[in-house]
């Protein structure tokens, strides 16, 4: 993406980013398009300042907010405040791998959300975030390590998911 | 890895998810100049569920807009412009009225003579851009308010004689958060302290200014309301509410983000009888489980209305109405939705009651997510959902037919507004404007 594009221009392909992610976090559309906007909005706001690579940026922010609306959800759910709403039959496994991302060192979490998340090469995932395609895959396979063992200590079923298709 | 998490059928990006964005990185961005002294991330959080716009489902917009977004460089005056492209919309009469709309990401002031129809440009670039707040007294005064401060923190007022083709900044300021015409005679609540101030970490002080002559010339009141501004916001962030009732009786209501400490509330409200001369506190009914937003509105000198508001997830938000019959000396909780803290007091989420459906918030396009219309009547159109009407004093709340899947459950920083017991409109940007005449039916005049 060429850093005379406009935001007006990028923004589909980054929307669809945004919520793809926000999506398999939270598994909600409501939520998913709320943090795909808040996202959008806030790179809209660095829109210059992001040298034409915004893709690591949107999906980044996307992903924490994506996981801070998880927990805040979880707390009103325990409030007792949350309405019914049709049964996600992948419930758990959002809710752990929102746990284990949150675990993730930063940039660990940066690049396993690019790579797994949000699907990207690692070519892409190391333009995005301007370090090398080695450090990439050397963050990629710790992170994923880490996740592994976060979803072990989680939910085993979900771990197994990870183990099968990583 | 994780595409068995994917959403089977997720709705592509539209022209309104992006007017949403542009709306929100607007507040965002007049939020951070405020966050210089107060904590962003909490803020600007917050502002996101606040907002709580979404891509349309049901009804995506057309492409009406389309030939008049791209239109590239200044739009003549009489330029015919869509209405899903209106952002907010104020009416002096049932025919005459004005608006603020997008033209791709800028800001152009419209105006009808049909009662919203059609809508042409008035100013493509009025000094102050979405997301600020327009107010009409009639067809030549109006006022136009609450766009992202400046560098040096202002917000400014800007004052029209002549329909919005000129604009004259305001002597009043440094930060104007609300404005009331009646007549020649405007009220402006305006904050002291410019809003990227050192200062602004400490109270600081709102006062109200008036004018009797369209804006030409203001005064402060002789006392000012008693009030404080929430030292983390700003009042052009929207946590001071103008509420005016006659010439002379006007309510103020300033609402704080956090507790104050030991405090029962988060809003403290002001009330003058006699234009501003001496003001009296009034008790704020909401619990301090509402802790997002409140919103005031009254049908009369002693009739008042207050919604309030917890923190919204998932579309829904817990919601309470308080009505006053003495001008806000005494409170009766009337309705309330999912509201855990009030479990007791009322039956909660009941059919009927207030709908948990869509956000009520201060930071809404003109604080119009509530019009009360006479004591029995009044309607309610939370961001992210239908609009719903009382006929019973606000007890009882039921869908509006034919708006309550209108395309405005998508999206949501409309407004709806009346003039008259009949003649009233609710505009959604991308979606449209919707009018009645008889305070029954609703028109969907068009995308």
């Amino acid at each position: 993406m060429g850093e005379a594009v406009r935001f007006e221009e990028a923004f589909p392909e980054l929307y669809r980013l945004a919520y793809r992610v926000s999506f398999r976090v939270l598994g909600d559309r409501g939520d998913a398009e709320d943090v795909a906007q808040e996202a959008l909005a806030r790179t809209h706001l660095r829109w210059m300042r992001l040298e034409g690579r915004p893709e690591g940026w949107v999906v980044t922010v996307a992903t924490n907010l994506a996981i801070d609306r998880h927990r805040r959800r979880r707390r009103s759910i325990s409030l007792g405040t949350e309405p019914l709403t049709l049964v996600d039959v992948h419930q758990t496994e959002r809710i752990d791998l929102a746990r284990a991302l949150r675990r993730l060192p930063r940039r660990q979490r940066e690049v396993v959300v690019l790579r797994y998340l949000a699907d990207r090469s690692e070519a892409d995932v190391a333009e995005a975030l301007g370090v090398s395609a080695g450090s990439v895959k050397s963050h990629a396979s710790r992170g994923l390590a880490a996740l592994r063992h976060h979803l072990d200590a989680g939910d085993p079923k979900g771990a197994a998911d990870v183990r099968a298709s990583g | 890895m994780f595409e068995h998490l994917d959403d089977p059928s997720p709705s592509g990006p539209t022209s309104r998810a992006l007017r949403a964005v542009l709306i929100r990185a607007a507040r965002l961005r007049r939020r951070r100049a405020v966050s210089g002294v107060a904590a962003v991330g909490v803020i600007t959080l917050a502002l996101g569920l606040v907002i709580g716009l979404a891509v349309p489902r049901a009804r995506p917009a057309t492409q009406a807009f389309t030939a008049f977004d791209t239109h590239v460089g200044p739009l003549a005056v009489g330029t015919a412009v869509p209405l899903a492209n209106l952002a907010d919309v104020v009416f002096v009469n049932d025919t005459h009225g004005f608006g603020l709309a997008f033209h791709g990401e800028d800001t152009v002031l419209v105006s009808t003579s049909n009662g919203g129809e059609s809508w042409r440009v008035v100013d493509d670039a009025p000094p102050a851009a979405l997301p600020a707040q327009l107010e009409f007294a009639d067809a030549s005064h109006g006022y136009l308010w609450g766009a992202t401060p400046s560098a040096r923190g202002r917000a400014p007022l800007w004052t029209t004689s002549d329909g919005g083709h000129s604009w004259s900044e305001a002597p009043v300021g440094p930060v104007v958060s609300d404005v009331s015409a009646i007549g020649s005679d405007v009220w402006a609540v305006v904050g002291t302290c410019p809003i990227n101030s050192s200062s602004v970490a400490a109270a600081c002080p709102a006062t109200v200014e008036q004018s009797m002559d369209n804006g030409t010339t203001w005064h402060a009141t002789a006392a000012a309301p008693p009030v404080s501004e929430e030292p983390g916001l700003s009042v052009a962030d929207q946590d001071l509410e103008l509420a005016r009732i006659t010439t002379s009786r006007a309510y103020v209501l300033s609402f704080a983000a956090a507790p104050a400490v030991g405090g029962a509330s988060l809003g403290e409200l002001g009330y003058t009888a006699d234009s501003g001369r001496t003001w009296e506190a009034r008790p704020d009914p909401c619990p301090t489980y509402f802790d997002f937003g409140q919103e005031i509105a009254a049908s009369g000198t002693n009739d008042l209305w207050m919604v309030c508001g917890s923190q919204p997830s998932t579309g829904s938000q817990a919601k309470a109405l308080y009505r006053s019959s003495d001008g806000g000396r005494h409170w009766t909780l009337t309705a309330a939705a999912n509201a855990p803290a009030l479990s007791g007091d009322v039956s909660l989420s009941a059919a009927g009651g207030l709908p948990t459906d869509g956000y009520v918030s201060p930071l809404s396009l003109g604080h119009e997510n509530l019009a009360v219309l006479t004591p029995e009547k009044a309607w309610v159109f939370p961001d992210r959902s239908g609009v719903f009407q009382t006929t019973d004093g606000g007890h009882s709340w039921s869908p509006v037919s034919g708006l309550a899947r209108a395309g405005l459950v998508g999206g949501g920083t409309g407004n709806v507004v009346f003039v008259d017991v009949d003649h009233g409109w609710v505009c959604e940007v991308g979606a449209g404007l919707w009018r009645t005449t008889d305070g029954l039916h609703w028109q969907h005049l068009g995308p």
